[in-house]
């Protein structure tokens, strides 16, 4: 659900120049009579509509949920330039990418001022910028960091790259690309590194070049660390087919993990309205999009004529309305029994109601058959762009208020199970 | 999402084996009676004792608490005065006078079974009541044997009772299950049943799972689109439904549009068409409670596809259209009740949908969430507030049912 398009810059400015998101609409926007013609539907005014955003508070909160009664969230660093993703470091400590394109570090749970140097120079626009960060398998010994990133090209152009770089604590330091994408795509992009080492790296689409595969927007990609292309990779030497292709059929990949146990690769996928998604990724499969989706246009027809058809793979999960998810997380630690082997989403907004953010817990059967799900934190009505399990078995999120702007108020957040003295 | 006690055995085994995801997940997959699904969920909420008001994004409401004294509310019907009936699961009619809550039920009701989900269910007026003063009833009528099915009754309102009450239409063979009704602008009674189990929704010569068309008397017309075919209930007007918990005729358009509930995931609002197939079981967007996917695939060609549908399910119920002038921000939106969101106790809300031009859906927010209440009913009144029924559990004699309403906030 998230956007993409120009389209969408457009419609982020209507909102700044509407300056009061929470106004009632005027007449003349009002959504007609469904079935009842007449009346004008307006494209663009739903993007001034929505909750309030309410300000984090100073305290601690404390919520009673589902299945993990009373937990505790607590807000570690605010200020963060739209922050993307988060990774944790051997020692606790976490870097976090800002969509503006800075790195930042958080010591001992306090937010260094000073940002990583050494990052490489990022085409910023209104969605997109410094996206992704993972560390290399063996990062203890060698110290690679890598990042997804919008690279400036020449003549104002530009397309996903994924550099990496060595990290001394303070700085990148040895950096470079190890995959430039050509032809230029945009969007989104999550990466991830398998259990055999392998790098995985979504790229967006939101048209027919997710079903092209000489084109790289709209797939799962899968590298060597180095850059270069497994020789196992599904598509290797077929003619058309750029090697690099893992899977393909996708649209916006926000979200991408691996199944700490089974290795298994689940990416979170944004529809435009409705049919977001969690795909579980084998190699050569196709996923479907445009050809098949649950998804409507922003206009509100049906992206496809049909949901599904043979020969595309169906979602393990999915959202209609969209959440519009993000980050994905496996919750395998001790903290919270209850949660043990439940999937994590964040979203940005449900039901394109802005300030409806939620983090999104699914529940599994035995089988890996989704038997519930419980939307978290919906009283923040904070925009949730990734989840994280941490190293001490908290869950840790990045909130922001808006997609535009300075984002509102952003946070670095942890959820704890809550003491009885709470 | 209601129903499904048979696939609780399966799904507290569940609980022995670790999951493909994990090792800590709950049964809790039979559906709302299952007892597992007991331990989930967050402690009901007491209402408020004053209105409570709430932003939302596009209208700030007040929403009032006219009775909290209702068991199991499940329908309601403004009279020609402003008072209101109120249908109780357990086989109450009740009467709103004033705004106040009549601790005298109306007399004269039908004998219902109940038990689980079934009893009293809905009522609705004659579109001439104010002359005939005729009610119409849909309750589970018990057939012996400790079973029931569903059947459809009318009587004469005299203002404290239901006089000359008789079944004009009873389903064979039996079906249980939810049953709403409404009538047409021709003056005929949509009536639901529900089939959710086997294949009896596909039948066309089993009422289960089937829009059904009736005249006012219970007879049938004469152009429903099965009459005189064989191996067809004349009394059919559409097929392939699960469990339709929710049915409003347009005001402007007089389409006909049902709410029906999928187990896990798939609900659906759907425009019901003379003679065509909505699909259940043999398509479907959801999941069955203990996990599998329902159908093998989530589309056919020849069915017919909702124009809304909910992944994860909110157990969609009563279904209104806005077209009242209180709430100008909201014309021409549809408001549906839900009980509870994805399989979670205590989760319901009111959803609204917006619409285009072209009457396809624009966006969703919901409603009501705060109350933490199963939403069973929703409808415009006369005077362009929207009522509301609320209850906290789905068949225990504890906790709250209310009649909401809800007013805009200056």
């Amino acid at each position: 659900m998230k956007g993409k398009s120009a389209a969408v810059t457009v419609m982020v400015g209507l909102v700044l120049l509407a300056g009061v998101p929470f106004a009632t609409v005027p007449a003349a926007q009002q959504p007609p009579n469904p079935q009842g013609g007449g009346g004008r539907g307006n494209q663009f005014s739903f993007w001034s509509l929505g909750l309030k955003p309410l300000p984090l508070p100073g305290e601690p909160m404390i919520f009673d949920t589902a299945e993990q009664h009373k937990i505790r969230v607590v807000v570690i660093a605010k200020g963060f330039a739209h922050p993307w993703s988060l990774v944790f470091l051997p020692d606790g400590d976490m870097l976090v990418t800002e969509r503006a394109g800075k790195l930042r570090v958080v010591r001992h749970g306090m937010l260094d001022p000073e940002p990583v140097a050494g990052v490489p120079a990022v085409q910023v626009t209104s969605l997109w910028g410094l996206m992704d960060v993972a560390l290399h398998p063996q990062f203890v010994q060698n110290r690679q960091l890598y990042l997804s990133y919008l690279k400036p090209l020449s003549g104002g152009a530009r397309t996903l790259a994924v550099a990496r770089g060595r990290f001394d604590g303070k700085s990148l330091v040895d950096v470079n690309d190890i995959f430039v994408a050509a032809p230029a795509t945009a969007g989104p992009s999550r990466i991830a590194f398998g259990r055999d080492g392998t790098l995985f790296v979504t790229t967006t689409s939101d048209d027919a070049r997710s079903q092209d595969p000489s084109e790289y927007g709209g797939k799962v990609l899968r590298f060597r660390d180095d850059g270069s292309v497994p020789g196992d990779n599904p598509f290797v030497g077929k003619p058309g087919y750029k090697p690099a292709i893992y899977s393909l059929g996708h649209r916006s990949q926000v979200g991408l993990a691996v199944h700490p146990e089974t290795g298994a690769v689940w990416s979170t996928e944004n529809g435009r309205m409705g049919g977001d998604e969690v795909n579980v990724i084998l190699p050569g499969r196709n996923y479907g999009f445009p050809t098949v989706t649950y998804s409507r246009n922003y206009d509100g027809a049906r992206s496809s004529e049909k949901p599904w058809q043979d020969g595309f793979e169906q979602p393990v999960v999915y959202w209609v309305p969209s959440i519009a998810p993000t980050g994905i997380a496996f919750y395998t630690a001790d903290r919270f029994p209850a949660w043990k082997g439940n999937i994590f989403v964040g979203g940005l907004q449900r039901g394109r109601i802005a300030h409806t953010g939620r983090l999104e817990r699914v529940v599994f059967n035995q089988r890996g058959e989704e038997i519930r799900r419980e939307s978290l934190l919906t009283e923040l009505r904070k925009r949730v762009r990734d989840v994280r399990l941490g190293p001490d078995g908290l869950l840790y999120l990045l909130v922001e208020d808006d997609v535009a702007g300075d984002g509102g108020e952003t946070a670095l957040l942890r959820i704890e199970p809550s003491t009885g003295t709470d | 999402m209601v129903g499904g006690l048979t696939l609780m055995v399966a799904a507290l085994s569940a609980q022995q084996t670790p999951p493909a995801a994990g090792p800590g997940t709950r049964a809790c997959a039979g559906g709302a009676l299952d007892p597992s699904c007991r331990a989930i969920g967050t402690p009901a909420v007491p209402l408020p004792a004053g209105p409570t008001v709430f932003e939302t994004a596009e209208q700030k409401i007040r929403v009032v608490v006219v009775t909290k004294e209702l068991a199991h509310p499940w329908s309601l019907a403004f009279l020609p005065d402003g008072d209101m009936l109120v249908t109780e699961r357990p086989g109450r009619l009740r009467i709103v006078r004033h705004g106040v809550l009549d601790p005298q039920p109306v007399g004269g009701v039908p004998t219902v079974r109940a038990v689980g989900l079934s009893g009293l269910l809905d009522v609705a007026l004659h579109p001439r009541y104010a002359e005939n003063k005729l009610v119409y009833l849909t309750y589970s009528k018990p057939t012996g044997d400790n079973r029931s099915t569903t059947a459809l009754a009318r009587g004469r309102f005299d203002g404290k009772a239901l006089v000359d009450l008789r079944d004009i239409f009873v389903v064979e063979p039996g079906a249980g299950g939810a049953s709403r009704i409404a009538f047409g602008k021709d003056g005929t009674i949509f009536m639901t049943v529900a089939g959710a189990g086997g294949q009896r929704a596909q039948d066309p010569n089993d009422p289960a799972g089937k829009v059904l068309r009736l005249r006012d008397d219970g007879s049938v017309p004469g152009d429903n689109p099965f009459v005189g075919r064989p191996e067809h209930r004349p009394e059919v007007y559409s097929l392939g439904h699960r469990s339709n918990v929710g049915l409003a005729v347009h005001p402007d358009t007089g389409a006909v549009w049902t709410t029906e509930n999928g187990p896990n995931g798939g609900d659906e609002i759907n425009i019901v068409l003379p003679g065509r197939n909505y699909g259940w079981p043999i398509v479907s967007y959801g999941r069955a409670y203990e996990g599998p996917r329902v159908s093998e695939v989530p589309w056919r060609l020849s069915m017919e596809q909702p124009i809304i549908f909910w992944v994860p399910s909110i157990a969609v119920t009563g279904i209104a259209f806005y077209t009242g002038d209180r709430f100008p921000a909201w014309k021409g939106n549809v408001f549906v009740g839900g009980l509870r969101t994805g399989e979670i106790p205590r989760t319901g809300h009111i959803e609204r949908i917006a619409f285009n031009a072209r009457g396809e859906e624009m966006r969703r927010e919901s409603l009501l969430d705060a109350f933490h209440k199963r939403i069973r009913d929703v409808r415009q009144g006369p005077d362009g507030f929207l009522y509301v029924l609320a209850e906290d559990e789905p068949t225990a004699d504890t906790g709250e049912g209310a009649l909401l309403r809800i007013e805009p906030a200056p």
